[in-house]
C-alpha cells in the first residue's frame, strides 16, 4: 500500500508565510497579554491573601451532605404537611398589613396610609414588576399597536386594565376589584399572571394598590 | 605580561547597572501593568448555564434590573433569580423557544423541588470584603457605575477591576457616581453633567449646621470586618 505524502498547503513554510504567521502569533500572545480582552476564566489572584474563605455565602453552593439539593441557603424547616413549621427572621406576616378581615373576608380600606413616599414608592415597584405587562399607565391590552405594556405588544397574552371603562358591555370587573384584592391578586397571581408574593413585600403590596389608585383617579 | 582584564571591561560595571537598571524598571512596570485587577480581574465573562442575554431582555424589552435581582434595595446582595422568575412570564411567552427547553431540561420549570439554576457569579470580591448593595442603592449610585453597561452585554462581563483603590478613589469623589433622586439607580444609559456634580457635591458638604447626606466611608471597617 503506497502512502501518499502530505500535500502541503501552499506557501506552507515558505519565508513570507512563516515570518507573517510569526507575526500573527507574536500579535496573538501580545493581545491576550493586554488588557481589554475578555476571558471565560476566573481573575488570576497574584497574592491569595483570604481572598477564599471556606464559608458558607449567599446563593452559593454548599457541599453539607446532610443536604443533598446542595443548597447553602436552607428553606424553612417544614412539618409534617410540607408547610413551613419556623418563620424567618422579619417574615412573620404583619397583622395590620393584612388583606383580610377578621371575618376572612378581602378589606376595602388599604392600611398604609396614601402619603407621597408611599405613592412614590407604589410607582417605583409598579414600574418595576407590573408595567412590563399592564403598561406604565395600567391599561394593558394586547394588540402590537394598542397595547401599553411590553408584553401584551408582542404576545398575545390577555392582559385587562386597571381602568374603568365606559360604553356598551363595559366590564369594569378589574377597575371594581376591592384594595385586598388587588393585594390578593399580587400576593398569588392570577391567571396568567404569575405570583409575586415572594418578590414584593406586603408594604410595598399595598404602596402598589395606592399607585393603582391614584392611577385610576388620573383616568376618571 | 597577560592582561587579566581587557580593555572593554572598563565599561561592564556601567553596562551592568544600565541592565540591572532597566531590569528592574521592566519589573516594576510589568507588575504595575499585569499583576493589577484593572488586567487579572476585568474582562472576566464566564460562561452561564443558560443563554440568558442581559441585551435582549433589558434593552430591547425595557425591563428593569430589579425585576429579577430583587434584594437589591433591601439586602447586600443582588441576588441572582431563581428558575420561578424565568417561568412567572415565560409560562406564557416564548414557549417554544429552545433556549427555554436547555432551561427546562437542566433546571426544570419552576416547581419548588427542581434544581437551583447555577448562574456563575462574574463579579467577585475577596471573601473579608463585604459589600452591601443596599446602602448604594439608597445613596442612588448607579448600577452602571461599577457593572457597566450590562444592557449591552449579551454575556454579562466585568468592565470595572473592583480593586479596593478603585472603590476607594469612588468613596473620596463619588459625586460623578450619584444620581439625582429622580433618576433610578437602573437607568442605564445615564451619564453626569455639571449640574448632577454640583448637586451631589452639595449633599456630601456639610450645610451650616446640617451634617452631609452622604457620607460614604473610607475606613477599614467599612467593607472589612
Amino acid at each position: 500500500m503506497q502512502r501518499t505524502r502530505p500535500t502541503l498547503r501552499p506557501g506552507a513554510g515558505s519565508g513570507s508565510s512563516s515570518l507573517r504567521r510569526l507575526a500573527a502569533v507574536l500579535a496573538l500572545s501580545l493581545a491576550g497579554c493586554m488588557r481589554g480582552g475578555t476571558s471565560e476564566l476566573p481573575p488570576v489572584h497574584v497574592v491569595l491573601d483570604m481572598d477564599f474563605q471556606p464559608k458558607l455565602k449567599a446563593q452559593a453552593a454548599s457541599g453539607f451532605p446532610g443536604w443533598p439539593d446542595g443548597r447553602g441557603m436552607r428553606l424553612p424547616v417544614a412539618d409534617s404537611n410540607g408547610r413551613p413549621a419556623v418563620v424567618a427572621r422579619g417574615t412573620l406576616p404583619d397583622p395590620v398589613l393584612a388583606n383580610r378581615g377578621a371575618d376572612d373576608q378581602f378589606v376595602n380600606r388599604n392600611p398604609v396610609p396614601p402619603t407621597a413616599a408611599v405613592l412614590q414608592r407604589g410607582r417605583e415597584q409598579f414600574d418595576v414588576h407590573c408595567a412590563i405587562c399592564h403598561g406604565y399607565s395600567g391599561q394593558g391590552g394586547n394588540d402590537p399597536q394598542t397595547g401599553h405594556g411590553m408584553t401584551g405588544r408582542r404576545w398575545p397574552v390577555k392582559i385587562p386594565s386597571f381602568h374603568f371603562a365606559t360604553g356598551e358591555g363595559a366590564d369594569n370587573r378589574v377597575p371594581n376589584l376591592l384594595d385586598g384584592e388587588l393585594f390578593e391578586v399580587i400576593a398569588n397571581g392570577k391567571g396568567t399572571m404569575p405570583a409575586y408574593g415572594a418578590r414584593i413585600v406586603p408594604a410595598d403590596r399595598w404602596a402598589i394598590v395606592h399607585y393603582v389608585r391614584a392611577l385610576q383617579r388620573l383616568s376618571k | 605580561m597577560t592582561v587579566l582584564f581587557p580593555k572593554w571591561t572598563n565599561k561592564l560595571p556601567a553596562w551592568l547597572a544600565l541592565g540591572a537598571a532597566a531590569t528592574g524598571l521592566f519589573v516594576v512596570l510589568a507588575v504595575n501593568y499585569w499583576f493589577s485587577p484593572r488586567h487579572t480581574d476585568v474582562g472576566y465573562q464566564p460562561f452561564q448555564p443558560i443563554e440568558y442575554s442581559h441585551k435582549l431582555h433589558v434593552d430591547l424589552l425595557g425591563m428593569d434590573c430589579r425585576y429579577c435581582h430583587r434584594n437589591v434595595e433591601t439586602g447586600p446582595h443582588a441576588t441572582v433569580p431563581d428558575a420561578d422568575t424565568c417561568w412567572g412570564c415565560h409560562a406564557q411567552v416564548k414557549k417554544d423557544s429552545k433556549l427555554l427547553a436547555e432551561l427546562v431540561a437542566k433546571y426544570g420549570n419552576g416547581k419548588a423541588d427542581n434544581p437551583s439554576i447555577e448562574w456563575t457569579k462574574v463579579h467577585l470580591l475577596p471573601d473579608f470584603t463585604y459589600f452591601d448593595h443596599s446602602v448604594h442603592v439608597r445613596a442612588n449610585v448607579g448600577c452602571t457605575s461599577c457593572h457597566g453597561r450590562v444592557d449591552q452585554m449579551e454575556i454579562v462581563r466585568q468592565v470595572e477591576p473592583l480593586s479596593m483603590g478603585w472603590c476607594l478613589d469612588c468613596h473620596r469623589d463619588p459625586a460623578p457616581h450619584v444620581r439625582p433622586p429622580g433618576v433610578p439607580a437602573t437607568r442605564m444609559d445615564w451619564v453626569p453633567t455639571a449640574e448632577s456634580i454640583a448637586a451631589a457635591q452639595r449633599r456630601l458638604e456639610w450645610q451650616g449646621d446640617t451634617p452631609p447626606e452622604l457620607n460614604p466611608p473610607t475606613h477599614c471597617s467599612a467593607c472589612h470586618r
